[in-house]
Protein backbone atom coordinates (compact mmCIF):
# COMPACT_ATOMS: atom_id res chain seq x y z
CA UNK A 1 0.00 0.00 0.00
CA UNK A 2 1.65 3.58 -0.68
CA UNK A 3 1.89 6.25 1.44
CA UNK A 4 0.28 9.37 1.37
CA UNK A 5 2.32 12.21 1.38
CA UNK A 6 1.01 13.34 4.44
CA UNK A 7 2.54 10.12 6.06
CA UNK A 8 5.97 9.89 4.25
CA UNK A 9 6.26 13.69 5.92
CA UNK A 10 5.31 12.34 9.21
CA UNK A 11 7.66 9.28 9.19
CA UNK A 12 10.37 11.86 7.88
CA UNK A 13 10.06 13.81 11.19
CA UNK A 14 10.36 11.24 13.45
CA UNK A 15 13.30 9.65 12.13
CA UNK A 16 16.25 8.61 14.37
CA UNK A 17 18.73 7.40 11.92
CA UNK A 18 22.21 6.46 13.28
CA UNK A 19 25.11 8.88 12.93
CA UNK A 20 27.61 6.54 11.60
CA UNK A 21 25.23 4.97 9.20
CA UNK A 22 23.62 8.32 8.06
CA UNK A 23 27.93 9.83 7.21
CA UNK A 24 28.13 6.63 5.41
CA UNK A 25 25.01 6.62 3.59
CA UNK A 26 25.56 10.59 2.24
CA UNK A 27 29.35 8.99 1.51
CA UNK A 28 28.32 6.47 -0.73
CA UNK A 29 25.60 9.05 -2.55
CA UNK A 30 24.92 12.65 -2.24
CA UNK A 31 21.21 12.79 -2.57
CA UNK A 32 18.05 15.26 -0.73
CA UNK A 33 17.46 12.38 1.42
CA UNK A 34 21.02 11.60 2.16
CA UNK A 35 21.54 15.19 3.18
CA UNK A 36 18.53 14.87 5.35
CA UNK A 37 18.97 11.76 7.30
CA UNK A 38 22.53 13.39 7.51
CA UNK A 39 21.34 16.30 9.31
CA UNK A 40 18.27 14.57 11.52
CA UNK A 41 21.12 12.12 12.69
CA UNK A 42 22.80 14.93 13.76
CA UNK A 43 19.95 16.58 15.74
CA UNK A 44 19.71 13.18 17.66
CA UNK A 45 23.08 13.26 18.71
CA UNK A 46 22.49 17.04 19.66
CA UNK A 47 24.38 19.15 17.09
CA UNK A 48 22.19 21.16 15.99
CA UNK A 49 24.19 23.81 14.60
CA UNK A 50 26.50 20.69 12.54
CA UNK A 51 22.98 19.87 11.24
CA UNK A 52 22.41 23.13 9.88
CA UNK A 53 25.64 23.18 8.49
CA UNK A 54 24.49 19.68 7.32
CA UNK A 55 21.10 21.12 5.78
CA UNK A 56 23.05 24.20 4.28
CA UNK A 57 25.86 21.91 2.60
CA UNK A 58 22.82 20.19 1.03
CA UNK A 59 21.53 22.99 -0.54
CA UNK A 60 24.12 23.92 -2.21
CA UNK A 61 23.74 20.92 -4.50
CA UNK A 62 20.31 21.24 -4.43
CA UNK A 63 19.25 25.04 -4.07
CA UNK A 64 15.66 23.99 -4.76
CA UNK A 65 15.06 20.67 -2.84
CA UNK A 66 12.08 22.15 -0.20
CA UNK A 67 12.52 19.31 2.62
CA UNK A 68 16.35 20.64 3.34
CA UNK A 69 14.91 24.06 3.77
CA UNK A 70 12.34 22.61 6.01
CA UNK A 71 15.20 20.32 8.41
CA UNK A 72 16.78 23.74 8.90
CA UNK A 73 14.34 25.51 9.92
CA UNK A 74 13.48 23.36 12.64
CA UNK A 75 16.59 24.17 13.88
CA UNK A 76 16.33 27.77 14.13
CA UNK A 77 13.21 27.63 15.98
CA UNK A 78 15.16 26.00 19.18
CA UNK A 79 17.58 29.55 19.35
CA UNK A 80 14.26 31.64 18.65
CA UNK A 81 15.73 32.32 15.44
CA UNK A 82 12.02 32.60 14.12
CA UNK A 83 12.54 35.07 11.01
CA UNK A 84 15.29 32.49 9.82
CA UNK A 85 12.99 29.83 10.77
CA UNK A 86 9.89 31.41 8.65
CA UNK A 87 12.55 32.48 5.79
CA UNK A 88 12.97 28.36 5.20
CA UNK A 89 9.68 27.31 5.93
CA UNK A 90 8.70 29.68 3.54
CA UNK A 91 10.90 28.63 0.74
CA UNK A 92 9.64 25.06 1.02
CA UNK A 93 6.27 26.32 0.80
CA UNK A 94 6.98 28.08 -2.30
CA UNK A 95 8.66 25.20 -3.98
CA UNK A 96 5.84 22.20 -2.97
CA UNK A 97 2.46 24.05 -1.50
CA UNK A 98 1.23 20.05 -0.66
CA UNK A 99 2.88 19.36 2.31
CA UNK A 100 0.98 20.51 5.34
CA UNK A 101 3.95 20.22 7.65
CA UNK A 102 5.93 23.32 6.52
CA UNK A 103 2.37 25.08 6.62
CA UNK A 104 2.45 23.71 9.79
CA UNK A 105 6.31 24.70 11.12
CA UNK A 106 5.73 28.25 9.44
CA UNK A 107 2.18 28.74 11.66
CA UNK A 108 3.72 27.35 14.56
CA UNK A 109 7.00 29.46 14.28
CA UNK A 110 4.41 32.62 13.65
CA UNK A 111 2.56 31.92 16.84
CA UNK A 112 5.99 31.98 18.57
CA UNK A 113 6.73 34.72 17.49
CA UNK A 114 3.49 36.40 18.46
CA UNK A 115 2.06 36.85 14.99
CA UNK A 116 -0.99 35.15 15.78
CA UNK A 117 -3.00 36.49 12.59
CA UNK A 118 -0.35 34.59 10.11
CA UNK A 119 -0.93 31.29 12.68
CA UNK A 120 -4.10 31.19 11.83
CA UNK A 121 -3.84 31.95 8.14
CA UNK A 122 -1.18 29.14 7.94
CA UNK A 123 -3.07 26.56 9.93
CA UNK A 124 -5.70 26.66 8.25
CA UNK A 125 -3.84 26.75 4.49
CA UNK A 126 -2.41 23.43 6.53
CA UNK A 127 -5.87 21.66 7.00
CA UNK A 128 -6.20 22.12 3.00
CA UNK A 129 -3.66 19.53 3.02
CA UNK A 130 -4.89 16.79 5.83
CA UNK A 131 -7.88 14.48 6.33
CA UNK A 132 -10.04 15.48 8.58
CA UNK A 133 -8.54 12.71 11.41
CA UNK A 134 -5.08 14.74 11.10
CA UNK A 135 -6.62 17.97 12.19
CA UNK A 136 -5.99 17.93 15.97
CA UNK A 137 -2.73 19.39 16.00
CA UNK A 138 -4.00 22.02 13.91
CA UNK A 139 -7.52 23.06 15.53
CA UNK A 140 -5.71 22.84 19.17
CA UNK A 141 -2.98 25.58 17.57
CA UNK A 142 -5.87 27.63 16.35
CA UNK A 143 -7.73 27.44 19.53
CA UNK A 144 -4.68 28.31 21.62
CA UNK A 145 -4.05 31.03 19.41
CA UNK A 146 -7.15 32.83 19.39
CA UNK A 147 -6.95 32.22 23.33
CA UNK A 148 -3.35 33.64 23.15
CA UNK A 149 -5.24 36.74 20.96
CA UNK A 150 -7.83 37.02 24.15
CA UNK A 151 -10.77 35.65 21.93
CA UNK A 152 -12.40 33.01 23.66
CA UNK A 153 -15.50 33.17 20.98
CA UNK A 154 -13.31 32.55 18.50
CA UNK A 155 -11.76 29.83 19.88
CA UNK A 156 -14.71 28.09 21.08
CA UNK A 157 -16.10 27.75 17.69
CA UNK A 158 -13.38 26.55 16.02
CA UNK A 159 -13.47 23.08 18.38
CA UNK A 160 -16.72 22.61 16.65
CA UNK A 161 -14.39 21.92 13.40
CA UNK A 162 -13.13 18.62 14.57
CA UNK A 163 -15.16 14.81 15.47
CA UNK A 164 -14.67 14.15 19.14
CA UNK A 165 -12.83 11.09 18.78
CA UNK A 166 -11.62 10.35 15.43
CA UNK A 167 -8.63 7.95 14.88
CA UNK A 168 -5.26 10.22 15.07
CA UNK A 169 -1.92 9.33 13.74
CA UNK A 170 -0.35 8.59 17.07
CA UNK A 171 2.44 11.28 16.59
CA UNK A 172 -1.13 13.36 17.47
CA UNK A 173 -2.09 11.91 20.48
CA UNK A 174 -1.04 14.86 22.49
CA UNK A 175 -2.72 17.42 20.62
CA UNK A 176 -6.19 14.97 20.70
CA UNK A 177 -6.11 14.60 24.54
CA UNK A 178 -6.28 18.40 24.48
CA UNK A 179 -8.71 19.19 22.08
CA UNK A 180 -10.67 16.30 23.77
CA UNK A 181 -9.54 18.64 27.01
CA UNK A 182 -10.97 22.01 25.87
CA UNK A 183 -14.35 20.17 24.18
CA UNK A 184 -15.14 19.18 28.39
CA UNK A 185 -14.70 15.50 27.19
CA UNK A 186 -11.73 14.66 30.04
CA UNK A 187 -11.77 16.35 33.45
CA UNK A 188 -8.77 18.60 33.75
CA UNK A 189 -7.32 16.16 37.23
CA UNK A 190 -7.30 13.32 35.12
CA UNK A 191 -5.70 14.91 32.60
CA UNK A 192 -2.40 13.68 32.39
CA UNK A 193 -2.24 10.28 32.65
CA UNK A 194 0.97 8.24 32.28
CA UNK A 195 -0.58 4.96 32.22
CA UNK A 196 -2.88 6.33 28.82
CA UNK A 197 0.58 7.92 27.61
CA UNK A 198 2.54 4.58 27.54
CA UNK A 199 -0.33 2.76 25.23
CA UNK A 200 0.39 5.52 22.90
CA UNK A 201 3.76 6.20 22.92
CA UNK A 202 6.07 6.12 19.80
CA UNK A 203 9.01 4.42 20.11
CA UNK A 204 11.02 7.61 20.15
CA UNK A 205 14.20 8.96 22.48
CA UNK A 206 12.76 10.35 25.76
CA UNK A 207 9.05 10.66 23.96
CA UNK A 208 7.55 10.50 27.02
CA UNK A 209 9.14 13.45 28.03
CA UNK A 210 7.58 15.61 25.31
CA UNK A 211 4.00 14.19 25.60
CA UNK A 212 4.02 15.29 29.35
CA UNK A 213 5.14 18.10 28.47
CA UNK A 214 2.96 18.81 25.52
CA UNK A 215 -0.25 17.60 27.75
CA UNK A 216 1.06 20.25 30.64
CA UNK A 217 0.94 23.03 27.71
CA UNK A 218 -2.16 22.72 26.39
CA UNK A 219 -3.29 22.03 30.12
CA UNK A 220 -2.07 25.49 30.96
CA UNK A 221 -4.17 27.02 27.49
CA UNK A 222 -6.92 24.81 29.13
CA UNK A 223 -7.04 26.97 32.69
CA UNK A 224 -6.42 30.42 30.39
CA UNK A 225 -9.29 29.61 28.30
CA UNK A 226 -11.71 28.69 31.60
CA UNK A 227 -10.17 32.07 32.89
CA UNK A 228 -8.33 30.36 36.16
CA UNK A 229 -5.36 32.07 36.57
CA UNK A 230 -3.95 30.20 39.55
CA UNK A 231 -4.56 26.68 38.35
CA UNK A 232 -2.75 28.14 34.65
CA UNK A 233 0.17 29.79 36.89
CA UNK A 234 0.46 26.25 38.60
CA UNK A 235 0.48 24.26 35.73
CA UNK A 236 3.15 26.00 33.85
CA UNK A 237 5.61 25.59 37.32
CA UNK A 238 5.17 22.13 37.20
CA UNK A 239 6.07 21.95 33.19
CA UNK A 240 8.93 24.05 33.61
CA UNK A 241 10.34 21.70 36.64
CA UNK A 242 10.85 19.18 33.74
CA UNK A 243 10.15 20.17 30.46
CA UNK A 244 11.25 18.47 27.13
CA UNK A 245 14.50 20.55 25.53
CA UNK A 246 13.29 22.62 22.37
CA UNK A 247 9.43 21.13 22.45
CA UNK A 248 6.78 24.11 21.43
CA UNK A 249 5.36 23.53 24.56
CA UNK A 250 8.77 24.32 26.43
CA UNK A 251 9.04 27.16 24.50
CA UNK A 252 5.92 28.51 25.12
CA UNK A 253 5.51 27.94 28.32
CA UNK A 254 9.19 29.47 29.05
CA UNK A 255 7.82 32.46 27.71
CA UNK A 256 4.39 32.69 28.93
CA UNK A 257 6.17 32.06 32.79
CA UNK A 258 8.45 35.32 32.10
CA UNK A 259 5.32 37.02 30.84
CA UNK A 260 3.18 36.21 34.22
CA UNK A 261 6.52 37.08 36.32
CA UNK A 262 6.71 33.43 38.07
CA UNK A 263 10.12 33.32 36.51
CA UNK B 1 20.51 52.03 -14.56
CA UNK B 2 21.92 48.55 -15.96
CA UNK B 3 21.98 45.90 -14.07
CA UNK B 4 25.35 46.08 -12.77
CA UNK B 5 25.15 49.49 -12.23
CA UNK B 6 21.93 48.44 -10.14
CA UNK B 7 23.71 45.99 -8.54
CA UNK B 8 26.65 48.15 -7.65
CA UNK B 9 23.83 50.73 -6.15
CA UNK B 10 22.52 47.69 -3.89
CA UNK B 11 25.81 46.46 -2.72
CA UNK B 12 27.23 49.93 -1.60
CA UNK B 13 24.16 51.67 -0.34
CA UNK B 14 24.64 53.08 3.26
CA UNK B 15 20.74 54.14 4.38
CA UNK B 16 20.19 55.64 7.54
CA UNK B 17 19.67 53.18 10.13
CA UNK B 18 16.58 55.16 12.20
CA UNK B 19 14.67 56.35 8.94
CA UNK B 20 14.82 53.00 7.82
CA UNK B 21 13.64 51.71 10.86
CA UNK B 22 10.64 53.95 10.59
CA UNK B 23 9.95 53.42 6.71
CA UNK B 24 9.66 49.61 7.74
CA UNK B 25 7.37 49.63 10.59
CA UNK B 26 5.11 51.97 8.41
CA UNK B 27 5.50 49.21 5.68
CA UNK B 28 6.34 46.10 7.18
CA UNK B 29 5.28 44.10 4.24
CA UNK B 30 7.71 45.86 1.90
CA UNK B 31 10.83 43.46 1.06
CA UNK B 32 13.35 46.31 -0.36
CA UNK B 33 12.90 47.72 2.72
CA UNK B 34 13.77 44.99 4.87
CA UNK B 35 16.80 44.90 2.30
CA UNK B 36 17.55 48.29 2.89
CA UNK B 37 17.27 47.64 6.68
CA UNK B 38 19.45 45.03 6.42
CA UNK B 39 22.12 47.07 4.80
CA UNK B 40 21.87 49.53 6.95
CA UNK B 41 22.29 47.17 9.89
CA UNK B 42 25.07 45.79 8.55
CA UNK B 43 26.68 49.23 8.32
CA UNK B 44 26.20 49.93 11.72
CA UNK B 45 28.01 46.22 12.51
CA UNK B 46 25.38 44.22 13.68
CA UNK B 47 25.57 41.04 11.05
CA UNK B 48 22.98 39.22 13.39
CA UNK B 49 19.95 41.67 13.09
CA UNK B 50 20.76 41.81 9.72
CA UNK B 51 20.55 38.29 8.98
CA UNK B 52 16.93 38.64 10.70
CA UNK B 53 16.13 41.29 8.55
CA UNK B 54 17.28 39.80 5.13
CA UNK B 55 15.52 36.81 6.52
CA UNK B 56 12.47 38.97 6.80
CA UNK B 57 12.87 39.99 3.53
CA UNK B 58 13.35 36.64 1.83
CA UNK B 59 9.84 35.63 3.80
CA UNK B 60 8.42 38.21 1.84
CA UNK B 61 9.87 37.65 -1.43
CA UNK B 62 11.56 34.38 -1.54
CA UNK B 63 13.10 34.38 -5.18
CA UNK B 64 14.74 37.63 -5.02
CA UNK B 65 18.25 36.81 -5.32
CA UNK B 66 19.72 39.90 -3.56
CA UNK B 67 17.99 38.96 -0.39
CA UNK B 68 20.17 35.76 -0.70
CA UNK B 69 23.54 37.53 -1.47
CA UNK B 70 23.38 39.95 0.74
CA UNK B 71 22.06 37.24 3.91
CA UNK B 72 25.05 35.19 2.31
CA UNK B 73 27.55 38.33 2.85
CA UNK B 74 26.62 38.41 6.76
CA UNK B 75 26.97 34.90 7.38
CA UNK B 76 30.35 34.55 6.15
CA UNK B 77 31.10 37.69 7.51
CA UNK B 78 29.79 35.68 10.76
CA UNK B 79 31.63 32.79 10.51
CA UNK B 80 28.54 30.71 9.22
CA UNK B 81 30.24 29.04 6.23
CA UNK B 82 27.94 26.55 4.44
CA UNK B 83 24.86 28.95 5.60
CA UNK B 84 26.35 31.25 3.52
CA UNK B 85 27.28 29.40 0.30
CA UNK B 86 24.19 27.98 0.27
CA UNK B 87 22.83 31.41 0.52
CA UNK B 88 25.07 32.69 -2.40
CA UNK B 89 24.56 29.50 -4.12
CA UNK B 90 20.67 30.24 -4.76
CA UNK B 91 21.87 33.74 -5.55
CA UNK B 92 23.15 32.73 -8.70
CA UNK B 93 20.90 30.53 -9.44
CA UNK B 94 17.68 32.71 -9.46
CA UNK B 95 19.85 35.27 -11.20
CA UNK B 96 23.42 33.77 -13.29
CA UNK B 97 23.90 37.19 -14.65
CA UNK B 98 25.17 38.99 -11.80
CA UNK B 99 29.18 38.59 -11.06
CA UNK B 100 29.08 39.79 -8.11
CA UNK B 101 27.02 36.81 -6.56
CA UNK B 102 29.60 34.81 -7.94
CA UNK B 103 32.71 37.00 -6.57
CA UNK B 104 31.71 36.59 -3.31
CA UNK B 105 30.81 33.31 -3.24
CA UNK B 106 34.31 32.23 -4.82
CA UNK B 107 35.55 35.02 -1.91
CA UNK B 108 33.95 32.55 0.70
CA UNK B 109 35.12 29.53 -0.89
CA UNK B 110 38.95 30.62 -0.85
CA UNK B 111 38.50 31.86 2.79
CA UNK B 112 37.92 28.43 3.76
CA UNK B 113 40.21 26.55 1.43
CA UNK B 114 38.18 25.59 -1.44
CA UNK B 115 40.30 27.16 -3.81
CA UNK B 116 39.40 25.00 -6.92
CA UNK B 117 35.54 26.18 -6.66
CA UNK B 118 36.92 29.63 -5.88
CA UNK B 119 38.65 29.57 -9.29
CA UNK B 120 36.12 28.57 -10.79
CA UNK B 121 33.54 31.16 -9.59
CA UNK B 122 36.27 33.92 -10.51
CA UNK B 123 36.04 32.70 -13.56
CA UNK B 124 32.63 32.68 -13.84
CA UNK B 125 32.32 36.02 -12.99
CA UNK B 126 34.45 36.89 -16.38
CA UNK B 127 32.75 35.10 -18.41
CA UNK B 128 29.66 37.71 -17.18
CA UNK B 129 31.42 40.67 -16.68
CA UNK B 130 32.88 42.84 -18.67
CA UNK B 131 36.63 43.07 -19.65
CA UNK B 132 36.95 46.61 -17.35
CA UNK B 133 35.59 45.24 -14.46
CA UNK B 134 37.87 41.96 -14.21
CA UNK B 135 41.12 43.11 -12.41
CA UNK B 136 39.86 41.90 -9.09
CA UNK B 137 39.29 38.34 -10.41
CA UNK B 138 42.34 38.20 -12.71
CA UNK B 139 44.21 39.13 -9.34
CA UNK B 140 42.60 36.31 -7.39
CA UNK B 141 43.01 33.71 -9.99
CA UNK B 142 47.02 34.48 -9.88
CA UNK B 143 47.51 34.64 -6.43
CA UNK B 144 45.20 31.87 -6.04
CA UNK B 145 46.34 29.21 -8.19
CA UNK B 146 50.38 30.75 -7.49
CA UNK B 147 50.28 30.45 -3.96
CA UNK B 148 47.62 28.32 -2.55
CA UNK B 149 47.15 25.67 -5.83
CA UNK B 150 50.99 25.96 -6.59
CA UNK B 151 50.54 25.84 -10.53
CA UNK B 152 52.29 28.78 -11.94
CA UNK B 153 51.35 27.61 -15.14
CA UNK B 154 47.42 28.23 -14.59
CA UNK B 155 48.29 31.56 -12.73
CA UNK B 156 50.54 32.61 -15.99
CA UNK B 157 47.37 31.88 -17.92
CA UNK B 158 44.90 33.65 -15.69
CA UNK B 159 46.87 37.05 -16.89
CA UNK B 160 46.11 36.21 -20.69
CA UNK B 161 41.72 36.39 -19.58
CA UNK B 162 41.52 40.64 -19.94
CA UNK B 163 43.67 42.88 -22.30
CA UNK B 164 46.18 44.87 -20.32
CA UNK B 165 44.67 48.60 -21.98
CA UNK B 166 41.61 48.29 -19.82
CA UNK B 167 40.24 51.33 -17.68
CA UNK B 168 39.15 49.78 -14.63
CA UNK B 169 36.32 51.54 -12.07
CA UNK B 170 37.99 53.74 -9.45
CA UNK B 171 37.16 51.19 -6.83
CA UNK B 172 39.61 49.08 -8.01
CA UNK B 173 42.37 50.83 -8.01
CA UNK B 174 44.87 48.12 -6.16
CA UNK B 175 43.73 45.41 -7.89
CA UNK B 176 44.46 47.14 -11.35
CA UNK B 177 47.48 47.89 -9.82
CA UNK B 178 48.84 44.28 -9.22
CA UNK B 179 47.61 43.22 -12.78
CA UNK B 180 50.06 45.99 -14.09
CA UNK B 181 52.56 44.60 -11.94
CA UNK B 182 52.03 40.79 -13.03
CA UNK B 183 51.94 41.53 -16.40
CA UNK B 184 55.30 43.49 -16.01
CA UNK B 185 53.64 46.80 -16.96
CA UNK B 186 54.89 48.72 -13.82
CA UNK B 187 57.56 47.64 -11.67
CA UNK B 188 57.97 46.36 -7.78
CA UNK B 189 59.99 49.91 -7.16
CA UNK B 190 56.81 51.60 -8.89
CA UNK B 191 54.10 50.09 -7.43
CA UNK B 192 53.26 51.72 -4.58
CA UNK B 193 53.05 55.29 -5.26
CA UNK B 194 50.72 57.73 -2.26
CA UNK B 195 50.47 60.71 -4.06
CA UNK B 196 49.05 58.82 -7.09
CA UNK B 197 46.98 57.10 -4.71
CA UNK B 198 45.51 59.98 -2.90
CA UNK B 199 44.33 61.19 -6.30
CA UNK B 200 43.25 58.34 -7.94
CA UNK B 201 41.48 56.26 -4.95
CA UNK B 202 37.72 56.26 -4.04
CA UNK B 203 37.77 59.25 -1.36
CA UNK B 204 36.70 56.88 1.71
CA UNK B 205 37.68 56.97 4.82
CA UNK B 206 40.63 54.79 5.25
CA UNK B 207 40.72 54.03 1.54
CA UNK B 208 44.17 54.04 0.77
CA UNK B 209 44.81 51.95 3.44
CA UNK B 210 42.27 49.20 2.26
CA UNK B 211 43.94 49.37 -1.25
CA UNK B 212 47.29 48.63 0.34
CA UNK B 213 45.90 45.51 1.89
CA UNK B 214 45.25 44.56 -1.81
CA UNK B 215 48.38 45.45 -3.19
CA UNK B 216 50.40 44.35 -0.28
CA UNK B 217 49.31 41.30 -0.78
CA UNK B 218 49.53 40.83 -4.65
CA UNK B 219 53.42 42.30 -4.08
CA UNK B 220 54.28 39.36 -2.11
CA UNK B 221 52.36 36.94 -4.74
CA UNK B 222 54.42 38.71 -7.23
CA UNK B 223 57.47 38.51 -5.37
CA UNK B 224 56.67 34.73 -5.04
CA UNK B 225 56.02 34.44 -8.81
CA UNK B 226 59.99 36.07 -9.65
CA UNK B 227 61.69 34.58 -6.88
CA UNK B 228 62.52 37.33 -4.74
CA UNK B 229 62.19 36.23 -1.23
CA UNK B 230 63.35 39.47 -0.07
CA UNK B 231 60.88 41.44 -1.18
CA UNK B 232 58.06 38.75 -0.80
CA UNK B 233 58.70 38.95 3.06
CA UNK B 234 59.25 43.14 3.04
CA UNK B 235 55.49 42.87 1.43
CA UNK B 236 54.15 40.68 4.12
CA UNK B 237 56.03 43.16 6.93
CA UNK B 238 54.43 46.42 4.92
CA UNK B 239 50.56 44.43 4.90
CA UNK B 240 51.09 43.71 8.81
CA UNK B 241 51.59 47.39 9.15
CA UNK B 242 48.48 48.64 7.09
CA UNK B 243 46.58 45.94 8.40
CA UNK B 244 42.78 45.92 8.00
CA UNK B 245 41.27 42.63 9.31
CA UNK B 246 38.44 42.46 7.82
CA UNK B 247 40.02 42.99 4.23
CA UNK B 248 40.35 39.83 2.22
CA UNK B 249 43.94 40.80 0.71
CA UNK B 250 44.67 40.42 4.97
CA UNK B 251 43.17 37.53 5.61
CA UNK B 252 45.19 36.10 3.03
CA UNK B 253 48.29 37.70 3.76
CA UNK B 254 48.08 36.93 7.22
CA UNK B 255 48.39 33.06 6.91
CA UNK B 256 51.69 33.29 5.03
CA UNK B 257 53.25 35.84 6.97
CA UNK B 258 52.51 33.45 10.14
CA UNK B 259 54.16 30.38 7.91
CA UNK B 260 57.19 32.73 7.68
CA UNK B 261 57.54 33.77 11.27
CA UNK B 262 56.99 37.37 10.17
CA UNK B 263 53.32 37.51 12.58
Amino acid sequence: MSLSKNEIMRAKLIVTPDLGEAKAALDQEHTCDTWYNYGMALVNAGKSEEAINAYSQGLVENPFAPILYFGRGRRFIGPKLYDRAIADFTMAIRLDPEVYSYWYYRAVTNNLAGNYKAAVSDFRRAMEQTEPFERYGLIDWIFTSYVEMGDMEKARAVLDEIGDDLPEPKIHYGYKRRVRLYKGLIDPENFVDIEDIKKHLIPQKNRMQLEVTTLLFGLYVYYIYKGNDAKANETLLELLKDPYPGAFGSIKAQKAAKDRGLI
Amino acid sequence: MNKNDYMRYKLMMRPDLEQTRAKVKESPDDPDLWYELGMALSNSGDNEAAVDAFSKGISLSPFDPYLYFARGRKQNASGRFWPAISDLTLATRLDNTLWSFYYYRATAYSLEGYYEEACEDFKACIRIADDWECCPMVHWLFTTYLLELNDRKRAAEALKLIPTDIVPPQMDYGYHRCFLLYNGIISPDEFVNIPDMEEKCLKQPNRINLELNTMYYGLFAYSVYTGDEERANYALSQLLKVAIPQAFGYKKGIVFAKQRGLA
